[in-house]
């Protein structure tokens, strides 16, 4: 099996005959030396990763470079300045080494440990979905989205007090600055079609062990009209845009998905029409019952909004023959 | 002329009115539908025809089960469903959606029988334990979270009892065990509950709540969780080994999971909106990518078995699924399909060409000995079964 490679943690800088030691790839040419780094410079387990070999020393006359992972050549990427690789399981830490060699014979080593460990974002926006609805709520403009970042360690998941968690939001902090044992937080959705939600954990040493960056699309409400038995109960299918209406009484039901969970107990407004006028719905103000009187064609309406933040809202339309 | 032929012209008279007073009173109005003219001489020799009157019989509802390989079971909505074997009679037992009462099939010759008059309001949810005797079902009358449990004796009334908590999923695994997930503050946790003992255990908490519990009915095999499915959300598979949540590789947008025995089949939405089907195998670490583009959630594995079967349409892209199947937004019109322990997909049945409309499955299910599928049609919720 193709042997799974790493998460850089700490860069050994070898000259001949000498060594230094720096916290990460990128940060290895402190001295002007050759650097390693890496793309992502956190990469999650079995993610491919970029490594690019950087030397701005003004060392003239590298003749070679040669690559290994874990002591192993890789002549396939022999004298290439970068290269990628897919990284290996979760906490098993390889080492990729660049050796670079003038034409004196003089040799420089550069090497980075990786160790790849899962950080997950987990998005949960506090917008309505039916107990039913098996997928996950989506945050809209305006609403609140809980957000929880779920680092893994060897035995499962990591006990989040022992880390400390910075939170930002389009690139701005969430908390005004990082957190111990803050895995947890919540923000408002920005305006814009997306939003960034980035987080860095970092352990008790001061070293960071994982950041992550997740792009989160800003979605609507999205009501949705669904016919509603007496005895059945709610269809499971979306009532179609134009309904012929069979008996004598038809009762449907508006889902708004979605929709801010502070709404439903705050300033909403819900309107239903027939043929553009107003009309009761009754005790349930998301359940219309109709009566047949007559025959004809009606358009029925049902519109949603919250008064305290007015681009969340949505309506839904169906043509009833009766 | 005499009086007397007067008064014997009066007599025959009154005795043919009387005749034919009492032939109307015994036989009805003639007409021309009936033969009884016919059959009227002077000379006794009449054909009687016998009426003949079915005898009347109340007869349970019989369902046709003999005559295809896929055949439908009810034209009710059912919300759970489970084959389950009484002597040498299979049944289906089902609950139906709304009332939640629950009736047997007779796999055998059709014959159902309710078994459970307890009415459960707006019931929308239910599962069945291997042996029939237990069933959970959800009321979504109030919150939506009141889960009922059923217990249906081979002797006596069913009796029922309610579930305290608030319940996320839930599942019934062997030996009488009731898994549930429920929402504490911010967290969710995973817990067991006894039906014979009546003793509930805390088996994991996650420190989210957007999360599906995928419970394991194997005692063998570890529960999941997998964070809530979305086309626009990354979601994430974990693994409960004991108290520890152990994350696995599987990950993406739209993701939908089925684990089974040493493998998980997991189906991602590409930025394209193509769904894609994979298979991990836990053992080799390696993952296979599947020719039919089926959401896991619409797969079922044997039980004993290596075979997989799904049910999927090839177009599926551009419908933001699942979150649009999810809502009943969109609808299918499936094929079956079987994978073997090879990989290789093959199409083993076009229901829509069988029973002449379109079939969306949903609620897959498989007997213990892999000889049947059956499953819910989610465009009217009737229940079904397919042999294989």
């Amino acid at each position: 099996m193709r042997r799974l490679l790493s998460i850089g943690l700490y860069i050994l800088f070898f000259t001949t005959g000498s060594s230094a030691n720096a916290q990460l790839g990128n940060l290895a040419g402190v001295a002007g030396g050759p650097a390693i780094t890496l793309s992502p410079q956190f990469p999650a387990p079995g993610e491919r990763v970029n490594v690019t070999l950087e030397d701005y020393s003004g060392l003239v006359g590298a003749a070679t470079i040669a690559w290994s992972l874990d002591g192993v050549n890789l002549p396939e990427v022999s004298n290439l300045r970068s290269m990628s690789f897919v990284v290996g399981e979760a906490l098993q830490t390889d080492t990729i080494t660049a050796t670079l060699t003038n034409n004196n014979g003089r040799s420089q080593v550069v090497s980075v440990t990786i160790e790849p460990r899962y950080l997950d974002i987990i998005i949960e926006p506090q917008t309505f979905t039916p107990v039913l609805y098996r997928g996950r709520a989506l945050p809209i403009y305006g609403s609140l989205v809980r957000v929880s970042g779920v680092l893994s360690g060897k035995n499962g998941l990591v006990n989040p007090s022992s880390y400390t968690y910075n939170w930002k939001l389009n690139n701005r902090s969430i908390d005004g600055g990082a957190r111990l044992g803050g895995f947890q937080t919540l923000y408002t959705v920005p305006h814009g079609r997306t939003h960034i939600v980035t987080l860095e954990v970092i352990d008790q040493a001061g070293l960071t062990v994982a950041r992550r960056s997740v792009t989160v699309e800003t979605s609507v409400v999205d009501v949705l009209l669904y016919e509603q038995s007496t005895l059945y109960g709610l269809s499971p299918r979306v009532a179609p845009s134009s309904f012929n209406m069979v008996g004598n009484s038809l009762t449907l039901r508006a889902i708004p998905y979605n929709l801010d969970l502070r709404a439903l107990t705050g300033r909403l407004v819900t309107e239903w029409s027939i043929a553009g006028a107003k009309t009761n719905s009754g005790s349930d103000r998301f359940e219309i019952t109709l009566d047949r009187r007559g025959a004809g064609t009606a358009n029925l309406e049902f519109e949603v909004r919250n008064l305290s933040e007015l681009l969340q809202g949505d309506k839904a339309s169906m043509a009833i023959r009766f | 002329m005499k009086k007397i032929f007067y008064y014997l012209g009066a007599g025959v008279i009154i005795l043919g009115l009387i005749g034919f007073w009492l032939y109307s009173f015994l036989y009805g109005s003639p007409n021309n539908t009936t033969p009884q003219f016919a059959n009227f001489d002077l000379f006794g020799n009449e054909t009687v025809v016998p009426e003949i009157v079915p005898p009347v019989t109340i007869a349970p509802p019989v369902v046709d089960v003999a005559l295809a390989k896929l055949r439908q079971l009810t034209t009710k909505p059912v919300i759970g469903m489970r084959i389950i074997v009484r002597g040498n009679n299979l049944l289906m037992r089902y609950v139906e959606a709304g009332t939640g009462q629950v009736f047997d099939i007779s796999l055998k010759n059709g014959m159902e029988t309710r078994v459970s008059p307890i009415s459960i309001p707006v019931a929308s949810e239910a599962i069945i334990s291997d042996s029939g005797e237990y069933i959970a079902v959800r009321s979504s009358e109030q919150s939506g979270n009141e889960v009922v449990l059923i217990h249906i004796r081979e002797s006596g009334n069913p009796s029922k009892e309610t579930i305290s908590a608030s319940v996320t999923n839930f599942e019934f695994g062997t030996n009488n065990i009731f898994y549930y997930g429920t929402l504490v503050g911010a967290t969710l946790e995973g817990r067991s509950y006894n039906l014979t003992t009546q003793e509930t255990k805390r088996l994991f908490t996650v420190p989210f709540t957007a999360a599906t519990i995928l419970w394991s009915r194997q005692a063998s095999t570890s529960h999941y969780v997998l964070t809530k499915s979305a086309a626009s959300l990354t979601s994430h598979l974990y693994e409960v080994r004991g108290a520890n949540i152990i994350r696995t590789p599987i990950s993406g947008r739209g993701l939908t999971v089925l684990p089974y025995q040493q493998s998980i089949l997991f189906s991602i939405v590409e930025a394209t909106g193509q769904v894609k089907l994979f298979n991990y195998s836990l053992v080799q670490k390696n993952t296979q990518l599947q020719i039919i583009p089926a959401l896991a959630d619409k797969c079922i594995s044997e039980l004993r078995g290596t075979n997989l079967y799904c049910a999927a349409n090839l177009d599926t892209r551009d419908a933001n699924l699942p979150d649009s199947w999810y809502k009943g937004l969109v609808s299918f019109d499936d094929r079956i399909w079987k994978i073997d322990k090879l990989g290789i997909n093959s199409q083993i049945a076009n229901p829509s060409t069988i029973s002449g409309r379109p079939l969306d499955l949903n609620k897959i299910k498989i007997t213990n000995d892999g000889r049947m599928l059956y499953f819910v049609n989610k465009i009217d919720q009737s229940l079904w079964v397919y042999e294989l």
